[in-house]
C-alpha cells in the first residue's frame, strides 16, 4: 500500500481481510468500529479481520471514511451514499450486516438490519426462506396448520421477487 | 505489533445463513402482522418469534410514540361493541386517518377495563373479565371472582409490572376488598383489606408500574404493581373539592388536567420527579373554543424528538394536538350524540348514538 507523506503525518492503521488483502486507513476512520477502537486503545497498528473478506471490507472502509467527515453542510450527501450503500443484493447485506456486527459499528448495524426488515416486510414466507437459504423443515401438515393458525395474517397480496 | 485472532472457518462466513442473533435484530424491526406470517419459516423462527425474549424484545424496540394506536370504543345501544383503531402517525401526518375495527371476540356490550403493550382488559357484567390480544386474536377468561359485586361500588385497573414482566388486574370492591390477578400464575389473590377511602376516578392512569386514582378525600391514591403495595400521593390541587379534576398521562409523567370555566378550560399540570410534590408543575393552560362537555378525561399526551414541541391530546370526546403554548389545535370532536370531525379525522368513530371512550393501544405477540 502507498502512502503519500501527508497521510504519513496521521496515525495510521492496517486492516488485514480474510483473503489476506491489507488496507491502509487513518486511525480516526478505523475508529468508528468499536472493535478496532478497543485494539488501538491497546496499541495495536496492524488489525487482522478473519471473518471480513475483502469485498464488504472495501464497502465498510467507504462507508467509515464517508461517515467520519461527517458536517452539518454534507447530511444530504451521506443519505445518498448511505441509500446506494443499502442498494445491493441481499447476500451482500447478509455478509456486510455480518462484518458490521463483528467490527461493532452500531450505526451500520442499525441501517442494514432496518433496510433488510423493510425489504423482506411484505415477502412471502416461502421467499422469505429462499432469501436467507432456509430449509423449510416444517411436513407440509405442519406448515398447513400454521398457515391455519395465521389465517387472518395470510390475507392480501405477497411480494414473491427475491430482490 | 499485531493482534492474532482465531481464524474462522471461510465457509461460514460465505454461507449466507445469519446467526441468531442477528436475525433477531433484523425481525424485531418488523410488525407484528409479517412477524405471525413469518412463524411458518421454519421451526427455528417459529420458536424465536414465539420467545418470551423475543417478544420482550419485540415491545422495547416498538416501544415509541409512531407505534401507538387511539383505539376508540364505541357503546351502541344496539348492544354491542365497536373498537376502532387507528395509527397516531395517520392520525397526524396523514390528510385522511386510516382505521380499522378490531373483530372483538366477545359479541356483547364490553367494557375496556385497560391497554398496556397492545394487551387489552375487558370487563363484561362487572365481574368477568378477559384479557385479550387482538393482534394474535387470542382471549382469555379469567377465573371468576369470589366477591360477585352485585351491590356497592366497583373499581378496577390493568396495568403493567415491568420488574416481574408481568400483566395484572387490581379489583376494588366497595373501597376496602382489593383482589389481584396476575397473568403470569393465572390466578386472583386477597390482598389485605386496605381503607382506601372513596375513589373518585372511575379508571386509574398507570405509570411507573403503578395504577393511579384520585380519591374523594382530595388526594392521589396508588397501588404499586411491583411490591402490591398502597400509597398516597398528593396534588398540585390538594384537597380542593373540585369536580373536574382528571389524572393522565403526558409523556411519561403522572400529570393531572384541572378543566374550569364552564369547560372551556383546562390547565395541565406535570409532576416532573415522580413522588416529590414539590415537582407538580403547571405546563399548559388550553382555552378550548367550546365547552368540552363535563365528562371527559385526557388520556395521552407524548412528544417525540422529532416533533419536540408537540403534544397530542385526546379527551374523552375530542382529538386535539397543542403545541408547547396557549393554544390549541382540535382535529376532531365526538360529541355525545354525534360525532362531528373536521376534515383530517374523517373516518375514526362510528356516527351512532354512542358512548365514545379513547385509550392508547399498539401490537404485540404477547401470548396468554
Amino acid at each position: 500500500m502507498a502512502s503519500t507523506t501527508e497521510t504519513k503525518q496521521k496515525k495510521m492503521l492496517i486492516l488485514k481481510s480474510a483473503d489476506n488483502d491489507e488496507f491502509e486507513i487513518e486511525e480516526s476512520v478505523g475508529v468508528q468500529s468499536e472493535t478496532i477502537k478497543n485494539l488501538v486503545e491497546d496499541g495495536f497498528t496492524f488489525v487482522p479481520l478473519p471473518n471480513v473478506y475483502t469485498k464488504a471490507l472495501i464497502k465498510i472502509i467507504d462507508y467509515l471514511k464517508k461517515h467520519a467527515n461527517k458536517t452539518d453542510s454534507n447530511d444530504e450527501e451521506i443519505k445518498t451514499f448511505d441509500k446506494d450503500f443499502v442498494n445491493t443484493t441481499f447476500d451482500d447485506l447478509f455478509e456486510l450486516v455480518s462484518a458490521a456486527n463483528y467490527l461493532h459499528i452500531s450505526c451500520l448495524m442499525n441501517m442494514l438490519c432496518q433496510t433488510i426488515a423493510d425489504r423482506i416486510k411484505d415477502k412471502s414466507p416461502e421467499a422469505v426462506r429462499k432469501i436467507f437459504h432456509i430449509n423449510c423443515d416444517y411436513t407440509p401438515e405442519e406448515e398447513a396448520k400454521i398457515r391455519k393458525a395465521n389465517a387472518q395474517a395470510f390475507e392480501g397480496q405477497f411480494d414473491e421477487s427475491l430482490d | 505489533m499485531e493482534y492474532e485472532q482465531p481464524q474462522r472457518n471461510p465457509a461460514d462466513v460465505q454461507s449466507s445463513s445469519l446467526p441468531p442473533e442477528l436475525i433477531t435484530e433484523i425481525l424485531i424491526r418488523l410488525p407484528v402482522k409479517t412477524l405471525l406470517q413469518f412463524r411458518s419459516v421454519s421451526k427455528s423462527w417459529l420458536a424465536l418469534i414465539s420467545s418470551p425474549r423475543f417478544v420482550k424484545a419485540h415491545l422495547v424496540k416498538n416501544r415509541g410514540y409512531i407505534h401507538q394506536k387511539l383505539m376508540s370504543t364505541c357503546y351502541r345501544r344496539t348492544m354491542n361493541t365497536i373498537i376502532r383503531v387507528c395509527s397516531i402517525r395517520s392520525l397526524h401526518f396523514e390528510s385522511v386517518t386510516e382505521s380499522s375495527d378490531l373483530d372483538c371476540p366477545l359479541k356483547r356490550l364490553v367494557m375496556i377495563v385497560g391497554s398496556v403493550n397492545g394487551l387489552v382488559c375487558l370487563n363484561f357484567k362487572e365481574q368477568i373479565f378477559y384479557i385479550w390480544n387482538p393482534s394474535i386474536r387470542k382471549l382469555k377468561k379469567l377465573a371468576d371472582l369470589e366477591v360477585a359485586p352485585i351491590f356497592g361500588r366497583f373499581r378496577f385497573g390493568f396495568g403493567y409490572d415491568e420488574l416481574h414482566d408481568d400483566y395484572k388486574l387490581v379489583t376494588i370492591f366497595c373501597d376496602v376488598k382489593v383482589e389481584m390477578y396476575s397473568l403470569k400464575s393465572d390466578s386472583w389473590r386477597k390482598m389485605d383489606d386496605f381503607q382506601v377511602g372513596e375513589v373518585d376516578t372511575f379508571l386509574p392512569t398507570l405509570v411507573n408500574s403503578k395504577l393511579h386514582w384520585l380519591t374523594k378525600a382530595g388526594g392521589i391514591l396508588y397501588i404499586d404493581l411491583t411490591d402490591e403495595k398502597w400509597g398516597k400521593l398528593e396534588h398540585p390541587l390538594y384537597g380542593e373539592r373540585d369536580d373536574c379534576l382528571e389524572l393522565g398521562m403526558l409523556r411519561s409523567d403522572l400529570s393531572m388536567f384541572r378543566c374550569y370555566e364552564r369547560m372551556t378550560c383546562v390547565d395541565v399540570w406535570v409532576m416532573k420527579e415522580y413522588g416529590i410534590k414539590e415537582s407538580w408543575e403547571k405546563i399548559y393552560t388550553i382555552k378550548f373554543p367550546y365547552c368540552i362537555g363535563n365528562w371527559w378525561s385526557p388520556i395521552f399526551g407524548m412528544s417525540n424528538k422529532a416533533m419536540r414541541k408537540i403534544n397530542i391530546n385526546i379527551l374523552h370526546d375530542s382529538i386535539s394536538i397543542f403545541h408547547d403554548g396557549p393554544y390549541v389545535e382540535i382535529i376532531g370532536k365526538v360529541g355525545s350524540h354525534h360525532v362531528s370531525y373536521h376534515d383530517r379525522v374523517r373516518c375514526n368513530i362510528p356516527a351512532t348514538q354512542a358512548t365514545i371512550r379513547n385509550q392508547m393501544s399498539r401490537q404485540c405477540l404477547c401470548n396468554i
